[in-house]
């Protein structure tokens, strides 16, 4: 009698079991990696819950703006992230976004208003790429936060007559529309900051100061515009030379570095086989995923099914990208523990509604990006993380470690960096949409040298050497 | 024979005479009367200031302007002292004075003393294909304006409070 009713506890615990797990399968992954998913389409879309805080936050550092404009009538400063001004401003900036989300009322504006503000006292910031507005509102309150719109460009204005209230504005990137929020904020310590800035001898113009933003009616004929929001540099800059360190220089005999890279994939050292290719590259094969060491510098790792990648926790997406970043950040961790350069996101976090999406990331020293090697390692950006249904099927980066030298290089002003194009970019009358300086290799000095890059309206991104010559 | 020679001569020094004025402003002389004007009107095409006569409160202004690619623009302020515009330099002591490259984008700040601040603009292609503009740029002290500012906070200000 004992045993049948211990059966029959032991049926129902194992009923019991099935259900839920079967319910946790149904609803938590894909039935089939494409077409329709009725179970996790329907779970996904109730999983925001408006109420929960978000469950981990160790994102912060690389989803900080990455530029804060200080706009003291006329005068222009830049701080990035390495400047102790910028953290000042950003303490502050944090304080007012979080107010601003808070409140839902906002009225629509001009662009002539933006412009305006930015030719007077005022703080524009903007993030490197282009955020689902409610992923930003949910990283700033640490609340999940449902909202339409796309931002990246936001802007700081005061009267200097009140000091409780400011006023901030938010761009949508895809429609342009302009939207500000009144905040009851104490002005006193930014506008402080704003203060000090004026005594900062930085020669930097908005495109729409200089009027480079249009066409005139002018018989002198304008080879070429430049968005409105574009700051032009019109001073030279000293930028310091930079070598690199190959991560898997000798990784035979390194078992140490790759010992703690394949922990990190979640692979069990002692039972994976290993071979070495003909270039001295270490290939690792377990039954679910092959990791490429190269000699090159590249770390690859491919799962062999998309339902066999690497687990991220997050039961949405908001959750599943700050568990990819995370992924990211212990990655660098190891390999880069302590080092100067750091790393930003590149592709726009926008549109990203289920757990499937590709993240993209750039190494940055002394406040410039680093451009890839596309010649060398067949990608465009330093760090491609491809993720299927919250699992890391795929994961690329160039393990190279970049360090500033005591030599300096002197780079031109924009202007003139424009003035390097061929005549013949300027056929069509092209746009120019954003001028920015990166890092890029030079085969001869053998080492990473400062250049103007030129985003077009064409999409095209061109290169112009300091020295000599010009490149497309 | 001798007659056709002097003939000659003459017609050589008078090209040659006539052409100095022009020489003068392509080589961008120090100093220029306040009377000097340009030959055309198509070479430059000032962006900033707006307008020819303008106001400021930024000691630092910059001047902006699109122009014919290879034109040289050389910037003067009028010195009430001498009575002509003299050619402005940097702190390096070199003159403002820069080549317009491909993109036809041409960018100088420049620092303005208190006051009324005559700058001329002079853009040149050749020796006698110039360009001249002269802008009137008044820089208003930080005095004025906090005094205007505190009229504000006090609550009004009128028109002979602006007009002091």
């Amino acid at each position: 009698m004992k045993l049948e009713r211990f059966k029959s506890i032991l049926l129902v615990l194992l009923v019991i079991s099935s259900i839920v797990l079967t319910v946790n399968k149904w609803f938590n992954e894909k039935l089939w990696p494409e077409g329709y998913n009725f179970f996790s389409d329907v779970s996904s879309r109730f999983s925001f819950d408006t109420s929960s805080p978000v469950k981990f936050n160790p994102n912060e550092e690389v989803l900080k703006p990455a530029k804060i404009i200080i706009n003291n009538t006329g005068n222009h400063v830049l701080y990035t992230k390495s400047s102790a001004e910028y953290q000042s401003l950003y303490a502050d900036i944090k304080n007012i976004l979080i107010k601003a989300f808070n409140t839902d009322d906002y009225t629509e504006t001009s662009i002539q208003e933006w412009n305006n503000n930015l030719k007077s006292k005022s703080c524009y910031f903007s993030y490197p790429v282009t955020y689902d507005y409610g992923f930003l509102l949910s990283q700033i309150t640490n609340k999940y936060q449902t909202s339409s719109g796309y931002c990246r460009e936001f802007l700081i204005s005061y009267d200097t007559r009140v000091s409780s209230a400011l006023n901030l504005y938010i761009k949508d990137d895809r429609s342009e529309e302009i939207v500000k929020k009144r905040i009851s904020y104490d002005t006193t310590s930014i506008s402080s900051l704003i203060e000090a800035s004026s005594l900062s001898d930085e020669q930097n113009y908005y495109s729409f100061e200089l009027n480079f933003d249009m066409n005139s009616d002018d018989p002198v004929e304008q080879p070429v515009t430049i968005d409105s929001d574009v700051l032009i540099s019109i001073t030279e800059k000293n930028l310091p030379l930079i070598v690199e360190k190959n991560v898997f220089d000798d990784i035979i005999d390194n078992s140490s570095v790759y010992s703690q890279i394949l922990s990190l994939f979640g692979i069990n050292t002692s039972t994976i086989r290993r071979y070495v290719e003909n270039d001295n590259s270490m290939v690792f094969v377990e039954n679910y995923a092959t990791i490429k060491l190269k000699t090159n510098g590249l770390l690859d790792y491919k799962a062999v099914d998309t339902s066999m990648g690497i687990e991220l926790s997050g039961s949405n997406s908001y959750e599943s990208i700050n568990s990819c970043i995370t992924f990211v950040n212990s990655v660098n961790d190891a390999l880069f523990s302590g080092s100067e350069m750091y790393y930003e996101i590149s592709s726009d976090i926008a549109d990203i509604k289920s757990r499937t999406y590709t993240l993209k990331f750039d190494y940055y020293i002394k406040d410039n990006m680093i451009s890839t090697q596309r010649d060398v390692f067949d990608m465009d950006h330093s760090i491609i993380i491809e993720v299927v249904s919250g699992k890391i099927v795929s994961y690329k980066q160039v393990c190279k470690e970049y360090k500033s030298t005591t030599e300096v290089i002197s780079c031109p002003s924009a202007i003139d960096a424009i003035d390097s194009l061929s005549t013949s970019f300027y056929q069509f009358g092209e746009q120019v949409k954003d001028v920015f300086m990166a890092y890029t290799y030079n085969s001869i000095q053998n080492s990473w040298v400062p250049c103007w890059f030129i985003e077009t309206s064409e999409g095209v991104i061109s290169m112009v050497p300091l020295m000599g010559g010009v490149a497309e | 024979m001798r007659k056709l020679s002097k003939v000659i001569i003459l017609f050589v020094l008078i090209l040659v005479l006539s052409a100095v004025p022009f020489m003068v402003g392509y080589a961008s002389e120090s100093s220029l009367p306040s009377t000097y004007s340009g030959t055309v009107d198509y070479l430059i095409d000032i962006r900033n200031p707006e307008t020819i006569v303008s106001t400021t409160t930024n000691r630092n202004c910059v001047i902006s302007a699109v122009a014919v690619k290879g034109t040289k623009v050389t910037l003067y302020a009028y010195n009430s002292a001498t009575g002509a515009y003299e050619i402005l330099k940097n702190a390096h002591g070199e003159k403002l004075e820069t080549y317009v490259g491909s993109s036809g984008l041409y960018v100088q700040q420049i620092t303005l003393k208190d006051g009324l601040n005559s700058i001329m603009v002079v853009a040149n292609s050749s020796s006698v294909t110039y360009e001249v503009v002269k802008l009137e740029i008044s820089l208003l002290n930080k005095g004025y304006m906090d005094n205007v500012n505190e009229k504000f906070k006090a609550g009004g200000i009128g028109v002979k409070d602006i007009f002091r």
